[in-house]
């Protein structure tokens, strides 16, 4: 375990804080090992999400969604499977790969909830 | 959920069928495709994946997995998208299912023993693909109930399918024609008969009355068009070889229904059709450049595609400048020359074509152009000439019945305004004697002209008189022929004779042959 830099905690908590209003319960906050890495676990109805964080400030370069390159998208479908393996009772569900972007304007905060944004590939044995 | 759909895919010119099945299960969302794709078919899920969204439909965070059956054999091509979308609409129970089909009614019943044929665009408009004709012959074989193509497509395969194809334009028509909201149409009953006869009277041959002088070159070719047989000329440049050879199709015959759906077939298959062509309707005639490579020629690649001899199936291969090609692919021509055919091996596997073309040959007779010209003096050393012609002989001129000098046209001949004789009254006298030629080994399988014909068969049919005999005896002797050039002056004799209306070849017959084999003289 790790010590995260402030401002991803701050993403997390507004991405959290989201998810709620959108009627999902967040069961696991930031659950990472040393390959794996997962920001936010949340359920609503039958469908169980893995969702990335992301944050990015007004003057940077690349969009948040770019952020998310193959490395990271398969620590966290390992961290999925790591995942399912410790909650065998949750691996009936429809499971899906979010990514909540949170962009900051001037203005406020932009947040971008992408549903379904990418699928498990890569993992050792897929 | 299962769901499963038929395709096609092609190997060499040859179709078999896929059948796709879709399961779209619980786990991790991921798509993946086994039964050895290649690059083509695995990225099709890109292409499958967004043309369903595209369209209007949902693809829900599952566990895809798309097997292509037969899963040993190598999948190629983009064709397996249109299955695959319809499949994964089927298994997410966005299309109808047999067992739901009792309810929904409609032609889903039918709908399940139907090819699914097309390259999807990300829009999910449907695109064309190669070799649609051997599928719908597949599918017509195998007895199935219909086959959906891109309209591009719609014709070739109707050629062989009738009114059991149907065509679409993008992905969301054919869903909707599952569900029973839309009518598919057919392109049409296009009758083969029908397709050959309208393109027929479209087409524009060069003309052999365009060509002045040359009369004895012409009727060699003539001779050469009216017994199949494969042909060489010899002469300086600017004699008009090329020429010559560009205009041979105008006096073929014809191409039956069973040759044009062969060659168009192959055409198909490679990619080669035009767009609105359904059949080949005239004879193809292919001339690749001399720097051809081996596998240009007879065909290639990891899962073998047909080369220009196979192109040139049923049609004129035309080598121009032949001592030029490079040694080896002289060399590979012999077996296709030899059995109409040939087999490919390569890793995706071994695919036999078939190959029966009627070679022309052109080339100089020494690497300058002018040996044996009247006018310009010859600059080649003796042993440049002797290594020139050596390229050409060989087992590959044993091949070559007719040997033919295409000298210097002489200012007389080309100022002449008076037109040769045209091609349509050559291609007459050639259709002529092909049916007599047809007639005669109607029931003699694998033989169809007087080329055809195997060393028993010369026996049985080439039987020449007593001074057609004695003629032949003079010149093995005074010429130094060998076995071989007897039985081939003899075949070349009976076309001759067939041309000529005559029962059997004599004297007259014998003697113009024997002439046609100008590069067995032990002089030259």
């Amino acid at each position: 375990m790790t010590e995260r830099i402030p401002s991803g905690r701050i993403g997390e908590e507004i991405a959290a804080l989201f998810l709620r209003l959108k009627g999902y319960q967040v069961i696991h906050r930031n659950l990472r090992t040393r390959t794996t890495e997962l920001d936010l676990v949340a359920t609503r109805g039958d469908c169980l999400a893995f969702i990335e964080v992301k944050l990015r400030g007004r003057g940077s370069i690349s969009q948040s969604i770019e952020c998310l390159d193959a490395t990271k998208r398969r620590r966290v479908a390992r961290g999925a499977l790591l995942f399912l393996q410790h909650f065998p009772s949750l691996s009936s569900r429809t499971i899906r790969f979010d990514v909540i972007a949170i962009t900051c304007t001037g203005e406020g905060l932009t947040v971008d909830h992408i549903e379904n944004a990418f699928a498990a590939e890569g993992i050792m044995g897929w | 959920m299962l769901a499963k759909v038929k395709s096609c895919a092609l190997f060499g010119i040859e179709a078999y069928l896929v059948e796709v099945e879709v399961d779209v299960g619980r786990g991790l969302p991921s798509f993946s495709t086994v039964g050895l794709p290649d690059a083509a078919v695995r990225e099709s899920r890109e292409r499958v994946v967004s043309a369903i969204r595209n369209s209007g439909f949902e693809l829900p965070p599952r566990k895809i997995v798309v097997n292509l059956a037969p899963a040993d054999t190598r999948k190629e091509g983009a064709g397996f998208d249109l299955a695959v979308a319809v499949a994964l609409l089927k298994a997410t129970g966005q299309v109808p299912t047999p067992e739901d089909s009792s309810t929904s009614g409609a032609s889903s019943g039918a709908v399940d023993d139907c090819i699914f044929v097309g390259e999807l665009s990300l829009d999910g408009k449907l695109r064309p693909v190669r070799g649609v004709l051997s599928m719908a012959l597949l599918a017509k074989e195998s007895n199935l109930q219909g086959m959906i193509v891109p309209s591009e497509n719609g014709e070739e395969a109707s050629v062989a399918l009738g009114e059991k194809v149907l065509v679409a334009d993008t992905l969301s028509d054919v869903v909707r024609f599952l569900r029973g909201e839309l009518k598919l149409t057919s392109p049409g009953a296009a009758s083969t008969g029908a397709v050959l006869g309208s393109s027929k009277r479209a087409r524009l041959y060069l003309d052999f009355s365009e060509v002045r002088g040359q009369q004895h070159v012409k009727r060699a070719l003539e001779v050469a068009a009216a017994g199949n047989h494969n042909i060489i000329m010899i002469g300086p440049p600017g004699s008009g070889k090329t020429m010559l050879a560009r205009r041979v199709p105008s006096i073929l015959p014809p191409l039956t229904i069973d040759e044009a759906v062969e060659t168009t077939k192959i055409y198909s298959s490679a990619g080669k059709l035009r767009r609105g062509v359904a059949l080949l309707s005239s004879r193809p005639f292919r001339s690749p450049h001399h720097t051809v490579s081996v596998a240009g020629v007879i065909g290639g690649g990891k899962c073998p595609r047909p080369g220009e001899v196979s192109l040139a199936h049923n049609g004129i291969l035309f080598l121009d400048e032949l001592p030029e090609f490079r040694h080896d692919v002289l060399e590979a021509l012999r077996q296709p020359l030899e059995e109409g055919g040939l087999t490919v091996s390569r890793a995706g596997g071994t695919v036999t074509f078939p190959a029966r073309f009627m070679l022309i040959a052109a080339s100089n007779p020494c690497p300058c152009g002018y040996f044996t010209d009247e006018l310009k003096e010859c600059t080649c050393t003796p042993i440049q000439i002797r290594n020139y012609i050596a390229r050409l002989s060989g087992p590959l001129l044993d091949r070559i019945d007719i040997h033919v000098f295409a000298p210097r046209v002489s200012f007389r001949e080309i100022s002449h305004c008076e037109p040769g004789e045209s091609s349509s009254v050559i291609r007459e006298r050639v259709l002529n004697a092909r049916t007599v030629q047809l007639k005669r080994y109607a029931n003699l399988s694998g033989v169809r002209t007087n080329s055809d014909l195997g060393e028993g068969h010369v026996r049985r049919f080439c039987i020449v008189d007593e001074s057609g005999l004695s003629i032949l005896r003079a010149a093995m002797e005074r010429l130094g022929l060998s076995g071989r050039a007897f039985h081939r002056i003899l075949k070349v004799a009976r076309t001759i004779a067939d041309l000529d209306d005559a029962a059997l070849p004599r004297a007259e017959h014998v003697a113009e042959a024997i002439q046609y084999r100008s590069l067995d003289r032990t002089q030259f």
